[in-house]
């Protein structure tokens, strides 16, 4: 697991406010309990497929356009340091409130940081570290006291642990024995906690069983966990139904090897311990199906998948008593290059797979993004049509003979384009029109990244290249352009670098990367053309990024870094 | 000229029309011609389950023009300024 630095210091947890504002404070978590799982209905939600993005509060934009209401969180000692700040969290259930999602999580990690089980030498600082937590997230927690300004969205259940069957994923082996008798303690250290402080019960969900079809045992090991934690240390099961491989259900679908796993599961978890397991709820902590990689399924069947998988275990929440069905994921990364990190509604890039959409879809939330473009019209200002038909005219004037460049931004989209006075200036619905005080040279363009974060490239009014972000730097990197060329910039995440294409004022391609790679291609361009660039979604040994340009023999031709060049040999 | 980050490549070729290239795949003209010196814009839709994947804007001499797959044109009948072009985002 990644470890994530911490800039916050927890510095109020003593803090307690008048009895009057805990009565209005409950009776809003009763509020927001009910929209996070009413009666028969399950949370639907998602996570990442690494916690890079967390605390990323661009992602956390776009999540909250999603309808997702929970999102599962690796909740470890390591990333609070033990206890002794909880800065990285504080942010992740921030972000998350902001959005209205309620954070599930999923407690692991040991106060050592080494693999495995925390070991009874570790029981009581393990305990004080999760009693911790919970008072601050949980019912009642110091979290929301101190913030309210924020909707109240408490942790409403705690997942303990991830996949203790799967030994990749703990990085030792975790008999069920040993599982077990850990949540005997574990489980009540968190429910005692949630009763004496937070005044209500809380979920406390004994988790994230790899159920990989038949080839796990995960059975057999769920029963010999359940035995030696005991049915009253955990108010329910959390479990990863991944019906990927084919050849392990022969004759059915992928939908029907779900749905049957699943009502098998309610059946057998209801059977333990003569029946006490009757009484536990099931959460879906996991489940999906890759878009690439081995076991991929279409794109198309990706969403048609994630769609009707979310109907049925909706239609299905009540009787099975499933209280959660989180998609597994988000978004692709580079983390590792196999299935799991390439089942996200978002790929690598940031483009949206359908199954973002029917993700949208399926539970009910409004459609988004809407396609957006942005245009210099003849009444000589900004423009803005979306596929919706929304959009208008900003009055806001440009430039002639310029043109503006649209790309995501925070939840929305924001605008770069040169303004009549000649200097660079960026437009987003929630600030308007904002003059950098840049100035651009005359007759060129800026370029703003496609996706996320609003790094935008110009030239400037020195004939230099330069760029720009909010809140963020602004440098001339000292690299002559061509006169009426623009740069195209964009966004790898695979190596978080910001490639810029650009005509240099000696007519050769460049690329000029911030912190990375400055050079020329040697391949000359057309005059008084500019290049464009995209970052392309692909395996970690291949190319990062793809130029399109036009070269100096007329033709348009392809360039990708790592030093592939093509000829489309159309003029 | 613009690359979307997954779909395809737009231009406007020397015949004054726009023309798609999917890496690939094929490369054909749309039939529609551009405004001088201008360029088309184009991205991915990701539409669910069974819509377009990729969207293009691009300036018609007179009108905004957006062209999905399967010959889906929509005239925005926004008039563009001169030897300037649009740029799409998915919003």
């Amino acid at each position: 697991m990644v470890s994530v630095s911490v800039t916050h210091q927890t510095t109020r947890d003593g803090l307690r406010w008048a009895a009057i504002w805990f009565a209005a404070l409950l009776m809003l978590g009763m509020f927001s309990f009910a929209r996070a799982a009413s009666a028969g209905a399950a949370s639907v939600g998602m996570q990442f497929s690494s916690h890079d993005y967390n605390d990323d509060s661009e992602e956390w934009a776009v999540l909250g356009h999603s309808g997702a209401q929970i999102f599962r969180v690796p909740f470890t000692p390591g990333d609070s340091e033990n206890g002794n700040n909880f800065g990285y969290y504080d942010r992740v259930f921030e972000l998350a409130a902001k959005q209205g999602v309620t954070i599930l999580p999923n407690v692991g990690g040991r106060m050592n940081n080494e693999v495995g089980l925390p070991s009874s030498g570790e029981q009581a600082g393990w305990t004080e570290w999760i009693q911790k937590g919970f008072r601050r997230y949980g019912y009642n927690g110091l979290f929301w006291q101190q913030h309210p300004e924020l909707p109240y969205r408490p942790a409403i259940a705690w997942e303990i642990w991830n996949e203790p069957n799967n030994a990749a994923i703990s990085g030792t082996t975790i008999t069920a024995s040993q599982f077990g008798s850990f949540i005997k303690w574990a489980g009540p250290a968190i429910q005692s906690t949630s009763q004496s402080y937070g005044g209500q019960s809380t979920g406390v969900v004994m988790g994230g069983l790899l159920a990989w079809s038949t080839q796990t045992n995960w059975q057999t090991y769920l029963s010999s966990a359940y035995a030696a934690a005991g049915p009253s240390s955990i108010t329910g099961i959390a479990f990863h139904p991944y019906e990927l491989d084919t050849s392990l259900f022969p004759g059915k679908s992928r939908l029907q090897a779900l749905k049957d796993v699943v009502s098998q599961t309610r059946s057998f978890v209801s059977g333990l311990q003569s029946g006490a397991g009757a009484a536990e709820s099931l959460w879906i902590t996991e489940y999906g199906w890759p878009a690439q990689r081995e076991y991929s399924v279409s794109e198309q069947e990706q969403a048609s998948l994630l769609k009707e998988s979310v109907s049925w275990l909706q239609g299905q929440a009540a009787a099975l008593n499933l209280h959660s069905i989180l998609w597994y994921n988000y978004r692709d990364t580079s983390f590792d290059n196999t299935w799991a990190y390439r089942s996200g509604l978002r790929d690598e890039v940031g483009n949206y797979r359908r199954s973002w959409f029917a993700f949208e879809e399926a539970v009910g939330a409004p459609r988004w993004p809407i396609a957006t473009t942005a245009i210099q019209a003849n009444t000589g200002t900004l423009w803005l049509s979306q596929r919706n038909g929304g959009g208008g005219n900003t009055g806001v004037p440009m430039k002639a003979g310029t043109s503006p460049s649209i790309g995501q931004y925070n939840g929305s989209y924001k605008v770069a384009f040169q303004g009549t006075n000649g200097n660079l200036w960026y437009y987003t619905p929630a600030t308007g029109a904002v003059n950098t005080g840049l100035g651009m040279a005359s007759g060129t363009s800026p370029s703003i990244t496609a996706l996320q974060n609003g790094m935008i490239a110009f030239q400037g009014n020195n004939g230099n290249l330069w760029y720009f972000q909010t809140g963020g730097p602004v440098v001339d990197t000292g690299y002559g352009m061509k006169p009426k060329s623009s740069p195209s910039i964009s966004w790898d995440p695979k190596r978080n670098r910001y490639p810029i294409g650009f005509q240099a004022n000696t007519g050769e391609l460049w690329i000029y990367e911030p912190g990375g790679f400055v050079g020329t291609t040697g391949l000359g361009m057309a005059p008084e053309t500019s290049p464009t660039i995209a970052a392309v979604d692909g395996r970690s040994n291949e190319p990062n990024f793809t130029i399109a340009f036009q070269a100096n023999t007329g033709q348009m031709w392809l360039y990708q870094n790592g030093g592939t060049v093509a000829s489309t040999a159309w003029g | 000229m613009t690359l979307s980050p997954k779909f395809a490549i737009s231009f406007q070729a020397n015949t004054g029309q726009m023309w798609l290239y999917e890496p690939g795949g094929t490369v054909a003209t749309t039939g529609f011609g551009m405004g001088a010196q201008t360029s088309p814009s184009v991205i991915g839709l990701g539409d669910a389950p069974y819509g377009n994947s990729y969207q293009i804007a691009f300036n018609a001499p007179s009108s905004l023009y957006t062209y999905e797959p399967g010959g889906w044109v929509t005239n925005t009948l926004l008039g563009p300024a001169p030897a300037t072009s649009p740029s799409i985002s998915p919003g």
